[in-house]
């Protein structure tokens, strides 16, 4: 039986016979690490002059065949027109007196698609920003059409002012849309995507944070600084002054032109700080101005509306004093000394310090992520929502589908009358171990506390492995609190606490590179001013997102995603099968149908299609699946939660399809740190006692520690 | 184990989890379907009654009420084999 294979749109010359062995498969419940392709068994393509042609001469001499290092799409058909691959991939190499090719299909041209590729090579124009005040303000309000947002957390800055209801934002950190990202990576790349995963909030509320600090202050250039000065009158009398300017010897920059030797004109808008220190010998005391474009004006008393600096300077006080302004390209500002009515003159030995940086407000995200390859992005995307990748044959669409959304299909296919006999019977899962660890990244190199594991109860298995490591870091351990509310602290500056020259503590904030961190937005109403250390606005605003870790341990994503694999895993038969597969069979495999066998008694999972050639019988692994409910995962659900707390406690009902064992009931703030609640047991619910002091947003879940179970978090408002 | 998942009972909320909330006359509230099915065997339906629903996904739904009252929201999810009606908690939204 011929085969028709097409390389580059050209049919290939195969040797008569030729015997190409298919190995299908989407993913094999053997091994959680990667998500598989199909492929064929290395098979020979004669060097005839058609073959020779297509690939463009590879291995004649002379020849500068980009062959070998190409993507070269292939399709491979039986000779009754049956396709088995559609616009796969087909690999060469040089086998001597034969080429040699192998062809991969399925979720291949995804993962080639973003190899070797970055977040940042998505563009992520939509993304860069300036960080200001009503930026941050507006990813608020327009909620849900920015791909970024402010979130309020603890990010381990200077916290401090929320105390006094004053949120410092240079020490917020924007985050990303993941769903965004996700959309952008399908769009970027010419292909679609579904699933139901991307349609829930677990989902559609996620986000990932900039990877490093975003505050200006951190970030600035400076334009100017100078101590050399002169006090210039231009104002009779010239010994004792009115008004003076401070003036300055210092060169035009291409930041910056000194007009006059008193006006600093930038060339380019943004937000500026000018620091200007120095101790004044004066003879009456004087005030500190600066005047804004005002270089028409050769004396200062002309200069209308100047602004106040510093108030009063006395003889010989020291003196320092930050200004933080908004300048338009072109803008100047100018410096002046200025008594009304007590004419002053200095003596000699002034100090005069001034420095003018420009603040670095733009928000890089582009360059940012790239230190994000869209491989891993993807990887924890598929690992932390347990999904399969289903390619469509003939088009550019991948369907992502949790096992459990594999298992409700109404659609099987009945292969009894395929089935010829039962090679093996396995109870042991090729790579698993007994407890198989989805990671967090963590700032502590020892923790482990978001971490959990897809239990396998084999002794005969070894201990455990690490089946996904996530380039995610985990908030830390100990959280905080923000406006009166517990927030986990996401880090991304380490504390230095030092002292002052006076004894006081102070505290530098160390920033931290390459933290990404996922979190959810939740809507909160508190009334607060938002200010920063480098730029002059403030502006109040009653409500703003803050963090919530709902659903992102590791802990959620196995009891959410991975219980039915789990469940298989406890009786874990892997068949090995001969089954009698036709052309059309494997033209039209569908992995996402349950394969019914009378003769083994139940229904079956395709796990792997090994080595198919037409016409022989083909070996298939077939993961055993019960059908009925003889064995019903075990699940507890809070279904009500009454009462005002206090003394008389809260009472809590709960239903239970099986017979629990001993229950310990837990309250948290955020759903990440948990502490046992003292309860008593009555015969259809529990009365647990809250902790006090507690308020707003609380959560309740129980603990069945012998089967080791637990309820979803039950959310209270309190 | 497929029968189970099969049947497994639709777990909506407000968001988080929340399950019971206020809202304003007209305020859209939205309402999240977390229990995860095969969306080719399986159809949705919300059940508000006297509010106006904006169905963005079978996932997620906007409800809106032009006048104030408790209200109940549930959502039933119907096997496209018409054999199994799979009943949701019951969300209590108080419209002031």
């Amino acid at each position: 039986m011929s085969l028709l294979l097409y390389i580059n749109g050209q049919l290939a010359d195969l040797e008569p016979g030729q015997v190409i062995a298919q190995t299908r498969q989407v993913n094999d419940l053997n091994s959680l690490d990667n998500r598989q392709a199909s492929y064929t068994n290395k098979f020979n393509l004669p060097k005839t002059a058609k073959n020779v042609k297509i690939m463009q001469f590879l291995t004649m001499p002379g020849n500068s065949s980009t062959i070998p290092y190409r993507e070269n799409t292939c399709s491979l058909y039986s000779h009754t027109g049956e396709c088995f691959v559609y616009n796969g991939r087909a690999v060469i190499t040089d086998g001597g007196n034969a080429y040699e090719c192998v062809v991969y299909d399925g979720i291949i041209d995804l993962y080639k698609a973003i190899e070797n590729k970055t977040l940042a090579d998505l563009g992520l124009s939509e993304l860069s920003h300036d960080k200001e005040i009503q930026t941050i303000v507006s990813t608020w309000v327009t909620s849900n059409t920015l791909p970024y947002k402010y979130i309020v957390a603890d990010y381990n800055g200077d916290t401090t002012a929320t105390a006094q209801d004053m949120l410092n934002i240079d020490y917020l950190i924007p985050s990303a849309r993941v769903s965004y990202l996700w959309k952008l990576i399908f769009d970027t790349y010419g292909v679609t995507c579904s699933g139901s995963v991307f349609n829930t909030q677990n989902f559609k509320n996620l986000w990932l944070t900039f990877p490093k600090s975003a505050n200006a202050a951190e970030t600035q250039t400076e334009v100017f600084s100078s101590n050399d000065y002169l006090f210039l009158p231009l104002q009779p009398p010239y010994n004792d002054y009115n008004s003076v300017f401070l003036d300055y010897s210092i060169a035009q920059t291409n930041l910056l032109a000194n007009t006059g030797n008193r006006h600093l004109t930038v060339t380019e808008q943004g937000y500026y700080s000018i620091q200007i220190s120095g101790n004044f010998k004066v003879t009456n005391d004087v005030i500190l101005y600066y005047a804004k474009n005002a270089g028409a004006y050769n004396l200062t008393p002309q200069i209308p509306a100047p602004v106040v600096v510093k108030d009063v300077l006395h003889n010989n006080q020291d003196f320092s004093v930050t200004l933080n302004l908004y300048l338009n390209d072109g803008d100047s500002i100018c410096f002046f000394l200025k008594k009304w009515g007590n004419p002053f003159s200095f003596n000699d030995d002034n100090q005069l310090e001034v420095s003018m940086v420009k603040v670095n407000t733009a928000v890089d995200f582009p360059g940012a992520f790239k230190s994000f390859s869209i491989t891993d992005f993807l990887k924890e995307i598929v690992h932390r929502f347990g999904l399969t990748i289903f390619k469509d044959k003939y088009s550019n669409h991948y369907e992502f589908l949790t096992l459990q959304e594999v298992l409700q299909t109404a659609q099987h296919a009945d292969w009894s009358s395929k089935f010829s006999k039962k090679l093996a019977e396995n109870y042991l899962y090729g790579s698993y171990a007994q407890r198989n660890w989805l990671r967090y990244a963590y700032n502590d190199k020892e923790a482990n506390y978001n971490d959990s594991f897809i239990q396998v109860n084999n002794v005969n298995l070894a201990d455990g492995k690490d089946v996904f490591k996530s380039k995610i870091y985990a908030p830390e351990f100990i959280p905080s609190n923000i406006f009166g509310i517990t927030t986990n602290v996401y880090k991304f500056w380490d504390r230095e606490i030092g002292e002052d020259s006076e004894g006081e503590k102070t505290i530098k904030y160390k920033p931290l590179d390459a933290r990404y961190y996922l979190l959810r937005a939740q809507l909160g109403f508190h009334s607060m001013s938002l200010y920063s250390d480098v730029m002059p606005q403030t502006q109040s605003t009653a409500f703003y997102y803050r963090e919530s870790y709902n659903k992102l341990l590791f802990q959620d994503s196995v009891q959410e995603y991975y219980a039915p694999l789990q469940k298989i895993l406890q009786n874990a038969q892997l068949i090995t099968a001969e089954i009698w597969l036709t052309e059309t069979d494997i033209a039209n495999l569908d992995f996402k149908k349950l394969v019914y066998i009378e003769q083994l008694g139940g229904y079956y999972l395709l796990n792997k299609v090994n080595n198919y050639v037409p016409g022989k019988v083909t070996t298939c692994e077939l993961v055993k699946v019960q059908y009925n409910d003889d064995e019903v995962v075990k699940a507890i659900t809070i279904t009500a939660i009454a009462g005002a707390g206090g003394s008389d406690g809260i009472t809590i009902t709960y239903v239970a399809n099986y017979a629990v064992g001993t229950l310990v009931v837990q309250g948290s703030q955020n759903q990440q740190t948990w502490q046992n609640l003292p309860y008593t047991l009555y015969s259809t619910n529990l009365v647990a006692l809250l902790p006090a002091g507690i308020s707003g947003q609380y959560y309740i879940r129980i603990l069945d520690t012998t089967n080791n179970i637990s309820a979803t978090g039950y959310s209270l408002m309190i | 184990m497929i029968h189970e998942l099969k049947n497994i009972t639709p777990f909506i909320s407000f968001d988080f989890g929340i399950t019971q909330t206020q809202a304003a006359v007209s305020q859209l509230v939205t309402i999240w379907l977390s229990t995860l099915y095969n969306q080719e065997a399986y159809t949705f339906v919300l059940s508000a009654p006297g509010a106006v629903v904006t169905k963005i996904t079978n996932y997620e739904y906007f409800v809106a009420y032009p006048s104030a009252g408790s209200y109940q929201v549930s959502l039933t999810v119907v096997n496209t084999e018409k054999t199994t009606n799979l009943v949701s908690n019951i969300l209590n939204l108080t419209i002031t």
